[in-house]
């Protein structure tokens, strides 16, 4: 019962913190992601407690969420967001439902799985409750990320050995924004609603009837975190991009923080997206300085803090390793700086994408040549997960089959950043593995796992190719952003 | 590996086959064709063939997804796969025995893998001496203890831990005892009555 508070406690908060955006995002979107914000908001919170050296106890977790509930509360009051309108609730009490009975169900029955990184999250969360960042600590947080040790950490304050009822109800929030995250997507290129709803479920049913997928709702790990947070992302910066709305901008960059707390060389592939939300020329820089140094310079300045307190650090992240990702966040920001000088404006930022990718390849081949074994281990172990030995059905091979079709479709705007994104994740995805043991076969491998990630974006970007084709066919929906667009 | 490349393959070329002859005849029409009958009947098929192999790929591993027994930690463990480290004793001991005094007989701490310290900090035992006591466990006493209501955890090395958790007095202090290669955690209250019976 007091798990299903808790995480019932963390889905009402982050439902106050999103409707701060009801007059610049949909009641439905703030509903189907409650329970992500609530999770950040209890994850940032224990960071901010916990390397300021405040004592990390249940009733300082108690005193800063009543006063950030306080705080959101006074922030509703002065801008008027606190009052719903009846279609509002009709929205959102729909969605509310749903998630309470989804977490009736999750705290009822137990499907957990473990595997020996299920144990150690969980433990390193037992940890934290009673060590707060102990040098010990640091180091299991500097192997696996602190965002799920960080939310399994209240397993101690609740009295119990762990939150099982927790991936479920991360797969939970994952469906409905999956849903209407491609829903307001595929509207904006299809005029007609009922066809968006259908692709959009078509899209769902792909996703979420993979037995990995489903798998992983039980499995405790950051992988089903990671792909709900990067997808909110990806869909939240192309519909800021569409729509002109700073809102949709401060979801994608929020979702973005979670997705780089998940994991410990999660920022590299967020600066992979960051990339391509600059070079897409479609922020003015004042949105771009705003969103994006918040999230550069706290990420910096948490490893930063993990390079002072490490020590040797572990295989996957030492020092020399995070000074490189220090390394990357601190030149992205630069580079967001003096994106407005001409010369970086005209030579550096469009070409990002390209530059991006390139350097990617360049390391790649190095890395081979360097390794030619371990790397050719680690590629087609990748290849054989995801055809058969990963649980992944045959999933990849739909994916890929329905990419090769749609490919020769007609555009979508701005697909390009689709095909550089993808081949930059896998690319970037195979570059780490040189750091590190070669990529192994069997479901619990790193790389298959994190496939979980770029899946979901894979069949968006095949359903809004679809919803070209469509509107370009009979269902015709143009907007000033589409038009001169789609033949680029 | 052959052969899988050779069905992935025959089975790309198919597809892609049919796909191109229709797009050759339906030319314009064929993303229409394609939007709202091919990719909903793909979509169709791919759930299905995901339901019916559900239960083929859950039932095909170890790790499958199976209701647990029980919500605690020692439930999930015994569920799932991967090696048993021995730091992680200390986490079980914390969910056991938090706040309790062990008493740890003084001819089997050399033996003993497990830190005074970490015993106290990880493990949150509120106490833990040394005493003068003798830890070693006959075949007999053993095989009584292993009767008892327990969470048992083996190591890779074959070392075995068993903690004893019927607990009747909860002020009484636990013992570590061993027997060959297990380790036994009890409450002394509870061994007393157990000797008593032998």
């Amino acid at each position: 019962m007091a798990q299903l508070l808790f995480l019932a406690g963390l889905y009402a908060v982050g439902v106050m913190f999103g409707l701060l955006f009801k007059h610049q995002l949909p009641v439905v979107l703030i509903a189907s992601t409650g329970f992500l914000w609530g999770a950040l908001i209890w994850v940032s919170g224990g960071l901010i407690l916990l390397t300021a050296s405040i004592p990390y106890t249940p009733l300082s977790m108690f005193l800063l969420m009543i006063g950030l509930g306080v705080g959101l509360g006074l922030i509703h009051v002065r801008n008027k967001t606190w009052q719903l309108s009846r279609t509002e609730l009709k929205e959102l009490l729909p969605i509310v439902l749903i998630v309470l009975l989804g977490l009736i169900l999750a705290g009822m029955y137990n499907f957990s799985i473990a595997s020996t990184d299920s144990i150690i999250y969980i433990i390193a969360g037992r940890r934290i409750a009673y060590e707060g960042f102990s040098s010990g600590v640091v180091k299991e947080l500097s192997l696996r990320g602190v965002f799920l040790p960080e939310l399994q950490s209240a397993s101690v304050f609740l009295g119990m050995d762990y939150l099982y009822a927790l991936q479920p109800m991360f797969l939970l929030s994952f469906v409905l924004v999956n849903f209407s995250l491609c829903k307001r997507i595929i509207s904006h290129i299809l005029a007609d609603d009922r066809l968006a709803w259908q692709l959009s479920v078509l899209g769902n049913l792909i996703y979420f009837s993979t037995y990995f997928i489903v798998f992983q709702a039980f499995y405790i790990h950051n992988s089903m975190i990671s792909a709900v947070y990067l997808f909110l992302a990806v869909g939240g910066f192309w519909l800021a991009a569409k729509e002109k709305n700073q809102g949709w901008m401060t979801i994608g960059i929020l979702a973005l923080l979670g997705f780089s707390l998940a994991r410990t060389e999660a920022p590299l592939f967020a600066i992979i997206l960051l990339a391509l939300v600059v070079s897409s020329g479609q922020f003015s820089y004042r949105i771009l300085l705003r969103s994006t140094l918040p999230y550069l310079f706290s990420l910096t300045a948490w490893y930063l803090y993990l390079l002072g307190r490490m020590g040797e650090g572990t295989y996957i992240l030492d020092p020399a390793r995070t000074l490189v990702i220090i390394g990357t966040l601190v030149s992205f920001s630069l580079l967001v700086l003096l994106s407005e000088q001409q010369w970086i404006k005209r030579l550096v930022v469009p070409h990002l994408p390209k530059f991006m990718i390139g350097s990617i390849l360049l390391l790649l081949v190095f890395q081979f040549i360097q390794n030619p074994d371990h790397m050719a281990l680690s590629f087609w172990n990748t290849v054989k997960n995801l055809l058969y030995s990963g649980r992944w059905g045959i999933t990849w091979l739909m994916a890929l089959l329905l990419v090769m079709i749609v490919a020769g479709g007609p555009r979508v705007s701005r697909e390009y950043l689709f095909y550089y994104g993808i081949s930059s994740f896998f690319s970037l995805l195979l570059a780490i593995s040189y750091f590190r043991v070669p990529y192994r076969l069997g479901w619990g491998d790193s790389a298959n796992r994190m496939s979980t990630h770029i899946l979901p974006i894979i069949l968006m970007f095949i359903l809004m190719k679809i919803a070209q084709a469509l509107s370009g066919a009979v269902f015709m929906k143009r907007s000033p952003l589409t038009d001169g667009e789609e033949n680029r | 590996m052959g052969v899988i490349v050779l069905h992935i393959g025959g089975f790309y070329v198919v597809i892609l086959s049919i796909v191109i002859a229709l797009m050759i005849k339906l030319q314009k029409r064929f993303w229409i064709v394609f939007g709202t009958v091919m990719f909903p009947i793909l979509t169709g098929a791919y759930v299905i063939y995901n339901l019916v192999s559900f239960p083929e790929i859950n039932q095909a591993h170890r790790s499958n997804l199976e209701r647990l027994p029980s919500n605690e930690l020692i439930a999930l463990r015994d569920g799932s796969v991967g090696a048993f480290w021995p730091e992680w004793i200390y986490s079980f001991i914390d969910i056991y025995y938090q706040g309790k005094t062990l008493l740890i007989p003084d001819n089997i701490v050399n033996s003993l893998d497990l830190t005074q310290e970490e015993l106290q900090t990880q493990g949150r035992l509120s106490d833990v001496s040394f005493i003068e006591f003798d830890g070693l466990l006959s075949e007999a006493d053993a095989e009584l203890l292993l009767l008892l209501e327990s969470a048992d955890i083996t190591l890779d090395d074959g070392v075995e831990y068993h903690l004893i958790t019927e607990i009747r007095d909860p002020a009484s202090p636990l013992l570590l005892l061993r027997y060959q290669r297990q380790l036994y955690f009890i409450p002394q209250d509870l061994l007393l009555e157990i000797r008593g019976i032998l």
